[in-house]
Parts: C-alpha cells; structure tokens; sequence
C-alpha cells in the first residue's frame, strides 16, 4: 500500500460526506416549512416570521447552506426546535444505546454467521449445507418490522417472558438484537459460504496439500485467510444495513436510541437533529468503508501494487 | 527391481448429477527409479485425474477402484491422513498454471517454510529455516533468492514461480515428482528451462518423473518411456525410442503425424478427425473406433487386449500399424 493509495482514499471519503450533507441539508428545507411544525398550522403568522426570523429560515437557502457549513467547521451543530436545547447534545445522549445495540448484534452477527458459512461451504451440497442456505434466504428475507412484531407477540403477549419495548435491562436487549441478527448473520453465512467455496477450489489449495498438508490444514491455512479477504468488504455494506435496520428495529421496540430519534425528528423538521444523524450515519459508512479500503490493501498485497501500477 | 509406483487396474469415476461417469478405465502402470515417463494424449484422455489419484488428490465425488502401490505397498489413496504423510516426503505433484499454483497473499518464503516444516520432523529455527529455503532456491536456479524470500507470486515470472513451486516439493525429498503440464502456461524459451531442470533433478537426486504433456517433442528430447492415453485408457507405451519410431496404434501414430516437422518439406499436417468423446458417451468396444482409419467391424464390437510389439514395446489394436523395417532390423541385431 502506498502513501498516493491511501490519500486517494482519504479525499474520495471526504467528499462523500460533504455531498451526503449538503444534499440531506437541502433536501430537508424544500420538503417543509419547521415553523410550521412547531408552532402548529393555526399559529400566528407573527410568530411564524419571529420563528424563521430566529433561526435565519426567511435567509436564502444558499445563504443558509453557507451558515450551516461555516457553523459546522467552527463546531456548531444546530439547536433542536423540539428538545429546545443543543442538537448535538441530544443526540449524544442517544447514542450509547444505539452503540450497544449494534455492538451485541455485530459481535452476534460474527459468531453465527462466519462458522455457518464456513461449515456449509465444507459441507457443500450436503443437507447441512442446504439448510443452512435455505435458513439464510428465510433469514434475510424476512424484513426486520415483521419478525420483530412476530417476536413481540410470541415472547411477549403469548409467553410473557420479555418486555414489548424500551431499554434498561438485559431482557429489553433480547428482541431488538434477536431482530437485526437473524437478517445480519444471515447475509455473512451466505457470503463466507461462497467466499470460502471460491477459495476451496483455487489451485494453491491443491498445491498446498501436495506439499504434504492435510485437508484441515490447507484450509486453516490457506483457504481461511484468503476467504477473509472479500468477506471484509462485507464489513462495508453490513454496517450500512445495521443502521437501516437499526431505524426500523428501534422503532418497533420503542428502543430509546438514534434511529428512533431520525424517525421522530424527521417527523418534526427538526432539521438540526435530522443532519447531525445523517451527518453522523454518513460518517460512520465512508469510515468503515475507508478502513475496509485501506485493510484490504494491506491483506491483500496485489491491491496495492496494481492501483499505482508497480 | 520392485517398481516405485504400480497401478493394477486403477478406475476412477466422477459421481455426477447423471450417474457415475468413468474418467480412467483399467490403467496399469509402473513407474520404476530414476526413471522419466511420458504421460500423453489429448485433454480429456484422463492423465491428470490418474496422476491426482496417486497423489490422494481427487475430489470426494471420485470413485476409485483397482489399486495403486508404492513402494510394494498398497495406499490408501482416499485416506487423507495416511497419504499426506507421503505427499511432500515421498511424492510430490507440480502443477500447470505456477501463477495459480502459489497463494497469491502470502510470500514465497512463508510457503517455502511451511513445505520445510511439515516434511521436518523436529523444530527447526527460523535462521535454519532460512538457510533451508535458500538452498532449495538455489538448487532450482532460482537468482537472488534472498531477494525472493519476501516477494510475492505476483511480483514474480511465471518461470520463476513454476521453479519456486518445485523447490517447495523438493523440501522432502520426495522419490517421484509428478509433472501435470508444468510448461503450458510458459513461454517457450522458459519451458525448455524447467524441462531442463527436471532432467538435473533426476540425474542429481536420482529422482523419478513422471511427465504429463502435450509437448511430444519434450517427450522425445526428455523421456525414457512414453506411455499414450485415450479415454481413460493406455493405447500404447514403451521406451520413446521404439514408440515414437515404430508407433503401433493408429492413435500414437496420429499423435505424431499431427506435430509439425522441421526436417520435412511436406507442409501438410494430418490432425486426427474428431474430438475426444465425452467420458458418459463412449461407444462399445474400442474407444478410438469412431476416430482410426484403420478401424475394422471388430474395433466396435469388442475392447483390444493388450498386445507385445516386443518384450517392451506394448500396445491395445485391433488393426495395428505393421513393424516398419528400421525397427526389423534393430530386431533381428
């Protein structure tokens, strides 16, 4: 990997997140008046000018973008109409929860989803196989609002043995997780499984076990590794699934964090709430794929080599 | 002298969708010490799956049948355990395409490492290890190999790689190397490089070949014996000599009448009309009926024994080329 790869990485990342916001920000003030939304339809049109007087909505919306970005370098991220405080500080709040939501679905994602592709690529065309995949379609095809209501009126309305919503404890954490992970680890079996197929198959793992290894040496070996490296690309997608589902599943078991508040401040036009999370959701997605980027040149050291042409 | 490797009677067949589809039907072969064999015949004559059948190589969906020996002792080709203590120690494969044939994420010395270590019974340090490899290296004419230790494939020729694979194999010291068509993917001047290697690594170490090839030409310049495949079957073998000037099978024949000669002015090749047959479509009788010129009413109905043209000469016809006069001769002296 080479300085030139990584810089051009670095400014590709960059305006991504700039064209995200700049795109949410206008997007947001043509599809409705905030004044309107927090003062109510039959409010007084003094008000309604004091309003957007206040908040600089009577500016141009050049005038406002160019505010917004000078404020947003200086550190300054809006103030919530709604929670009548920072924005960034009520965002903030939300996301811890948010955090360990998607913390304990990723690391259940990883431990379900990598061994079952892998067992069923091993296993390749056995019935084993062919459950797992048949699982894995069911899985991934089951959109998250369904199996969470399903979940919802099994272990909680049928069985009472978990609470519909809200957070706190480790049963709150049951469903939501058990929601996202089902569709998340579905999609990392079916991709280590075809990831690992494609490497069992390579001739080096031929050559590998003429050099005297066993089979289950050549593929802890040689075929594993190898199989991890397009499965960090997945990496990329999968945290952009986890947020999208994340707003579904928060919303469906009341689970105070991030994607709940999109949900509700959309609603609202609260526009400073609204893209300090898309601004943060945009971050956090050229990030990983940034690193993924980055991690993939060095696992792999044709990647490199052929992006500068040595 | 007991032969290294003996088949009797190997049959391999692929478990498919359709059925079980016989790939090598009733091989016997031996393949004594030191010695080069030639392995041809056109794709899809069953030379490699043979060869990957010795080595314990075939995929779970082959099934074996006949036996092959090593050494006087029977292997059990299909035990992964057993054979991968001879593979790497006693045989040892190399393949067509060296680009391919190499990790592409790891470099050429952890590969290396790995080939000496697990044909070393005891620890080795890494200083050992390194002096190891580089000997190998420099065993198979590789330049620089200190340099190479930490390249990767990609950053190496395909000759270069083809010889850094045989260095991992020589790591033990194995008696036979199976060469599947280790120069196709190569440029010329390269192949008669490995070629050339090949033949030092049998009059050094004494070790035998057995070469799978199109290349008659490197038959005849390299081999000791040549034996000739069709369907899954051997038509003809013995000393290249006495094959290739006095071939009896109208399908070796064929063979060498299709290569391009330098010393002739006859322009004109003569490929052999038709295709291989698919394996699940083979005709009764003999399998290169519907392709020989020379085929009789008989050649369809029943399969050709095998057949001496002399003690060492030995071919499966029906119809045979006669014995030309040269080799009459060679007889009678």
């Amino acid at each position: 990997m080479t300085p030139l790869y990584a810089l051009q990485k670095i400014t590709r990342a960059l305006l991504t997140v700039l064209l995200i916001v700049s795109t949410v920000f206008i997007v947001l003030r043509l599809s409705g008046d905030p004044a309107i939304y927090v003062l109510g339809l039959d409010a007084d049109p003094q008000a309604l000018d004091a309003f957007r007087t206040r908040w600089g909505l009577d500016q141009p919306i050049f005038v406002q973008y160019l505010q917004f970005l000078s404020n947003c370098l200086q550190g300054d991220f809006g103030y919530s109409y709604f929670e009548e405080r920072d924005a960034m500080e009520a965002v903030l709040e939300r996301l811890p929860q948010t955090l360990l939501l998607m913390g304990v679905t990723g690391l259940f994602t990883v431990l379900i989803g990598i061994p079952a592709g892998v067992y069923a690529a091993l296993h390749h065309n056995s019935w084993i196989d062919r459950m797992t995949m048949l699982v894995s379609v069911a899985g991934f095809s089951l959109p998250n609002f369904v199996l969470g209501i399903f979940l919802i009126l099994l272990f909680s309305v049928t069985w009472q043995l978990l609470p519909t919503g809200g957070s706190g404890t480790w049963q709150h954490l049951v469903m939501p997780v058990l929601t996202m992970t089902v569709a998340e680890a579905a999609v990392f079996a079916r991709f280590t499984r075809s990831a690992m197929l494609e490497v069992l198959h390579q001739p080096y793992m031929r050559t590998a076990r003429a050099k005297g290894l066993r089979w289950h040496q050549a593929v802890r070996r040689h075929a594993l590794p190898n199989a991890a490296i397009p499965l960090v690309t997945v990496v990329g997608f999968f945290v952009g699934t986890l947020i999208a589902g994340g707003v579904v599943t928060e919303s469906v078991f009341a689970w105070p964090g991030l994607g709940r508040l999109l949900v509700t401040s959309v609603a609202n036009r609260d526009l400073a709430v609204v893209q300090i999370i898309v601004m943060l959701i945009a971050c956090s997605m050229v990030l990983t794929n940034l690193i993924v980027d980055l991690l993939y040149g060095w696992l792999d050291p044709r990647v490199g080599s052929l992006r500068t042409g040595n | 002298m007991q032969p290294l490797l003996e088949m009797r009677n190997l049959q391999v067949g692929f478990a498919t969708e359709l059925g079980p589809v016989p790939v090598v039907r009733g091989v016997d072969l031996q393949i004594g010490r030191g010695e080069i064999v030639g392995l041809v015949g056109e794709s899809g004559s069953g030379k490699s799956v043979t060869c990957m059948a010795a080595m314990g190589l075939l995929d779970d969906n082959a099934r074996l049948q006949g036996e092959i020996r090593w050494q006087g002792k029977r292997l059990a080709t299909q035990n992964d355990k057993a054979m991968s203590v001879l593979r790497g120690s006693e045989l040892a494969m190399i393949f067509q395409d060296p680009m391919s044939t190499l990790n592409p994420v790891q470099t050429i010395g952890k590969q290396l490492y790995e080939a000496i270590c697990i044909n070393h019974p005891e620890r080795m340090s890494r200083r050992k290890l390194q002096t190891r490899a580089l000997d190998l290296l420099r065993d198979v004419g590789v330049p620089a190999p200190e340099q190479r230790l930490k390249a990767y494939p990609h950053q190496l020729s395909g000759g270069l790689n083809q010889r850094v694979v045989i260095a991992m194999m020589l790591a033990g010291n194995p008696s036979l190397l199976i060469a599947d068509e280790p120069t196709t993917a190569l440029d010329v001047t390269v192949q008669a490089q490995i070629i050339e290697l090949l033949q030092e690594l049998r009059s050094k170490r004494g070790m035998s070949i057995i070469l799978v090839t199109h290349d008659l030409g490197v038959v005849a310049e390299t081999c000791d014996r040549v034996v000739v495949m069709y369907c899954g079957e051997i038509v003809e073998h013995g000393p290249v000599s006495k094959v290739f000037s006095n071939p009896r099978h109208p399908y070796t024949h064929g063979l060498l009448a299709s290569l391009p000669r330098i010393d002739s002015s006859d322009t004109n090749l003569e490929p052999i009309p038709g295709v291989v047959p698919h394996p699940d479509q083979l005709s009764e009788g003999c399998a290169f009926a519907p392709r020989c010129p020379h085929a009789a009413a008989c050649c369809y109905s029943g399969s050709p024994m095998m057949q001496c043209s002399d003690s060492e000469h030995l071919f499966a016809c029906f119809s045979p080329f006669p014995v030309n006069a040269e080799s009459r001769q060679a007889h009678a002296s």
